[in-house]
């Protein structure tokens, strides 16, 4: 049975006269869909709503914890993803009489990239044939290749001077040999392949090698070259020379082809391409295969990069170990030097400079040993390189200053330190004396695998005294130590010494800027997930967040070791712990499953759209599926509180604004004797609603002292961020108003209402039968910054744990249902919802010390 | 000095035993991994496993053929079974052939690790 409602939406300011009068009209509209209906959509919207909020935040935990994970399970949520949010949009779509179309394109935009990643696993990876280094990071290393990666990684993170250039992507390297019909060759040849005989192999490998040599270069691929060296002369000004170098997709991880292919050094521009191909050629030179056949774990594919380096012109060149292998237990920087290019150090014939260097600064030199340099490999003007010999006077003086030698340590050690694990780094020098990092890589002579903690170290650690133990949560795990270093604002950012710990009060987007910067970061509040714990994770800064009192005993000067591994602080530097993480293997963070997770959540989580009322909020504004459901549920609501059209029958339904003695706007729109018949105009007293579970949420809500219309605290800067953000007071002029809305029945409840930014949902079920009581209670995020949203949902949860709510949580999101009791227990807990809305509004100007969530607990339970 | 306990591991997706065995390790036990099911069937001839950690959908013996082959042998060897697939059928299917536990991907590392820590007490 449908009440019929007049189209009369009141508004306070008089500004709205205009509106006032345009919505008297009642306007007819084909084809309008019975209000049921419209409501019934508007329930799936909002449940297939909050199914593709939990699935984020679950695929926001499975990156922040230590979960293992499995493609499967990527590929499953992301299905279920693509299938939630395509209703959302639908159910958007009916609402609106198919108003939103549009979206249904974005969806198939983000739907499809999301799929290339999926797919990128069985065969190589769609994309760019040529990448510049500018844009390479160790996210795209099944793209690149390690040795790429790294040197990407180095210079767009660290900052660090690399040479100019790009790589051949594994995408060249498959349209390469798809060309030139390789691909189908190479099937052919497998068995001779995996053949036992040498013989066997030494022909596959002739046969494949020929044909590339002779391989022609597809054209797209060589008009992708021409852009990229276009690009690079605009910068240089000069006839470039590169380094061509094999990255291949095993290389600088656990398995090393070191010295098994091929390196070109001082090609011309116009010999790139044959450079190119003999590169890939050596790919599959007989050691090579043979090499690979013995791998039979390795899962990636067989697949290729190639990287172009810009030739530097280098006065000396060799090789850095940030660690002496013939004496692993000393702490100590190797160094092998040369005149000119550095093929004399790595190819170990010549005579070479060696050195070895204290590993603290300043790096001083502990023992020198300069050789007889006679000879020394140079670029030469056409291309090439040859060896050349060296001037007498520069053959016994050493070919790097010790000053440079201590320069050189510090990269590397910055290095290390960020790669976690012992380095193996290529350097040059020009003649200005500037560093150029030409590869770095881990050390593979002591890759030994210590997983687990010897019993020294156990036994080493005790003599340090413990400070923080077991408090706070590991936002990402390692191993840091040094000086802590206190910012609280930010006018002391460019203060902060590197490689000093970072303390902080709370994890803030702002200071994320220094996590580069950080050897460690400690923090009293904070969260695992969230913006600046991200940006740990992808720094590989050791993090342990949240601690609570760590302000309090951690002091600025004082010298701290984090284990950010088994959650202790320690008084002093231990070095014995710093020592064993250069040990560790690489973290599952490396693993293919968690890069691929991470980039797919890239394209599911953020949320760009954030104001509402601004021409942001736009289908064409949505790049993520969050920003699309956000979206649609913005919309949804809107369609609703501004009443569709009517369809034959019925004239547009009104909203009711419920008059309340606290500054709550609250659309009202009555689906079956929600409201009490004998209502006089548009506003209703809180008696007249028959809703019983809004009644009470009401009655609750209007309580003295639950919402609080003026906040408790004097903190300016917070009141003053939660205010733009609340439930806005009419601005005169504002062409709209952001309704929170209520649809009600007699027993049922759905509720929108808008604290800060998102919505929280209450939907609820209130009778005299047990059976079909419930309520669902949903809440997402809040007005300030990240840090205080997770705390405000943890202190969420608990409070409605206690009240006897099922409760699961994840980030920013806290779900609570209960379901089958009584009706008076079913009122109790729905007054425990409304407290707590109150409660939470104005938890955000209150949640900026470090008071433990007990307080809150106790003051919310206690009556406030 | 207690004896070290072994582990192995058995799934076809690498990721597993990848991450797995550091964890294990750590925590002291020895550790091996197979993505073949045939392969790890043949090292149960060779040594004894004080547990074993087997995923259920596999090409070749799956992880309940696993399961009934290590009850029917009587070795003492205590298996938990981890599968993204779960349904009441293969639970209970588990639980009749004499699992130690099953346990749902994904999941907590340390919770596995806890639980391997229990079976290898018996």
């Amino acid at each position: 049975m449908f009440l019929l409602f007049f189209k009369i939406i009141s508004f306070k300011s008089m500004g709205k006269f205009k509106d006032i009068l345009s919505a008297l009209q009642i306007t007819k509209k084909k084809d309008a869909l019975p209000l049921k209906t419209i409501f019934a959509n508007f329930r799936q919207l909002l449940e297939h709503n909050n199914r593709v909020l939990e699935l984020i935040a679950d695929m926001g935990d499975k990156l922040s914890g230590d979960y293992l994970f499995d493609k499967q399970y990527i590929h499953a949520i992301c299905r279920e993803l693509d299938e939630e949010v395509y209703k959302v949009i639908y159910n958007l779509n009916l609402i609106s009489h198919k108003k939103y179309l549009k979206l249904f394109d974005l969806f198939e935009k983000i739907k499809i990239s999301i799929k290339a990643e999926l797919d990128s696993k069985s065969f190589i990876p769609k994309g760019d044939y040529i990448i510049a280094f500018e844009e390479i990071t160790t996210d795209i290393v099944d793209k690149v290749g390690g040795k790429m990666a790294t040197l990407g990684e180095l210079k767009n993170r660290l900052g660090m001077r690399v040479p100019e250039g790009f790589a051949f992507s594994t995408s060249a390297y498959k349209r390469f040999m798809e060309y030139n019909h390789l691909d189908t060759m190479l099937e052919k040849l497998s068995d001779k392949i995996s053949s036992q005989s040498q013989k066997d192999v030494d022909e596959a490998s002739d046969t494949i090698k020929g044909l590339i040599l002779k391989g022609k270069m597809p054209p797209d691929l060589k008009k992708d070259l021409k852009k990229h060296l276009s690009a690079l002369k605009k910068k240089n000004k000069q006839e470039l020379k590169f380094a061509v170098r094999s990255s291949a997709l095993e290389e600088d991880g656990e398995v090393s082809f070191a010295g098994q292919y091929e390196s070109i050094l001082n090609v011309p521009q116009a010999e790139l391409l044959s450079a190119y191909k003999k590169v890939l050629a050596s790919f599959f030179s007989s050691r090579v295969i043979a090499y690979r056949e013995e791998q039979k774990n390795l899962p990636k594919p067989n697949a290729m990069a190639v990287g172009c380096m810009v030739m530097v012109p280098a006065v000396s060149s060799g090789v850095l170990y940030t660690l002496n292998p013939s004496t692993p237990q000393k702490d100590a920087i190797v160094v092998s030097a040369s005149w000119g290019l550095g093929k004399m150090v790595v190819e170990g014939e010549g005579v070479v400079d060696q050195c070895e260097l204290s590993k603290e600064a300043p790096y001083k030199v502990a023992f020198k040993k300069i050789a007889k340099k006679d000879k020394m490999y140079e670029s030469a003007p056409q291309g090439d390189i040859r060896l050349i010999d060296v001037p007498e006077e520069k053959q016994v003086i050493p070919c790097v200053i010790d000053d440079d030698l201590a320069r050189l340590a510090e990269e590397a050690i910055k290095i290390e330190n960020y790669m976690k694990c012992f380095q193996d780094i290529e350097w040059s020098l020009d003649d200005q004396r500037k560093i150029f990092i030409l590869q770095a890589r881990p050390l593979h002579i002591l890759l030994a695998k210590k997983s687990q903690r010897p019993a020294e170290l156990t036994e080493a650690v005790k003599k340090y005294r413990v400070l923080i133990h077991g408090k706070g949560v590991v936002a990402c795990r390692g191993i840091g130590a040094g000086k802590v270093f206190s910012i609280d604002n930010e006018k002391e950012l460019n203060n902060f010494p590197p490689g000093a710990i970072l303390l902080l009060r709370h994890t803030s987007p702002r200071m994320s800027k220094l996590l580069s910067r950080a050897s460690a970061v400690v923090t009293d509040v904070g969260a695992t997930t969230g913006h600046f714990a991200t940006i740990a994770r992808e720094f590989r800064v050791p993090a342990i967040v949240d601690i609570g009192h760590a302000t309090q005993i951690l002091k600025p000067g004082m010298e701290i070791t984090v284990d950010a591994e088994e959650n202790i602080i320690y008084e002093g530097i231990v070095k014995e712990l710093l020592k064993f993480q250069l040990f560790e293997q690489s973290s599952y963070e490396d693993s293919p499953e968690f890069r691929l997770l991470r980039r797919i959540l890239k394209k599911i989580a953020p949320l760009h759209l954030t104001d509402h009322q601004t021409k942001e909020f736009s289908p064409s504004q949505c790049t993520t599926y969050h920003d699309i459901i956000r979206f649609a549920h913005e919309m949804a609501i809107r369609e609703i509180s501004e009443g569709i059209s009517s369809n034959q029958e019925e004239k547009t339904y009104a909203g009711k604004q419920l008059k309340l003695p606290i500054p709550l706007d609250l659309l009202l729109i009555d689906i079956g004797d929600g409201l009490s018949p004998d209502i006089q105009g548009t506003f209703i007293e809180p008696m007249k609603i028959l809703c019983s579970p809004l009644r009470i949420l009401v009655e609750t809500l209007i309580i003295p002292g639950v919402w609080q219309s003026e906040p408790v605290d004097m903190d300016l800067r917070g009141f003053m961020s939660s205010f733009t953000r609340t439930i806005p007071l009419d601005i005169p002029g504002s062409t709209k108003i952001d309704y929170n809305l209520a649809i009600i029945s007699k027993d049922y409840l759905n509720l929108s209402l808008r604290l800060g930014y998102h919505f929280n949902m209450v939907d609820c079920y209130l009778s005299d039968n047990r059976n079909d009581n419930y309520i669902y209670f949903r809440f997402l995020g809040g007005v300030t910054e990240i840090t205080r949203r997770s705390r405000r949902a943890k202190l969420i949860s608990f409070i409605l744990e206690k009240s006897d709510f099922t409760v699961e949580s994840k980030g920013d999101l806290v779900i609570a249902r209960t379901k089958k009791m009584g009706r008076q227990e079913m009122e109790e807990s729905l007054r425990i919802i409304g407290r707590l809305i109150g409660f939470t509004r104005q938890l955000d100007v209150l949640l900026r010390t470090d008071d433990s969530i007990e307080k809150y607990v106790d003051l919310f339970f206690g009556g406030k | 000095m207690e004896k070290v306990k072994n582990v192995l591991i058995l799934d076809d997706e690498p990721i597993v035993g990848e991450r797995l065995k550091p964890v294990l390790e750590k925590a002291g036990f020895n550790v091996e991994t197979f993505t073949e099911s045939q392969k790890a069937l043949d090292r149960f001839e060779e040594k004894k496993f004080h547990v074993v950690i087997t995923d259920i959908r596999m090409s070749g013996p799956d992880g309940m053929d696993v399961l009934s082959f290590i009850k029917k042998r009587g070795l003492n060897t205590q298996v938990i079974v981890i599968t993204g697939y779960g349904s009441i059928e293969t639970v209970l299917e588990s639980k009749y052939l004499g699992a130690f536990s099953y346990v749902k991907k994904p999941f907590k590392m340390d919770e596995l690790c806890k639980l391997v820590v229990k079976a290898a007490e018996k």
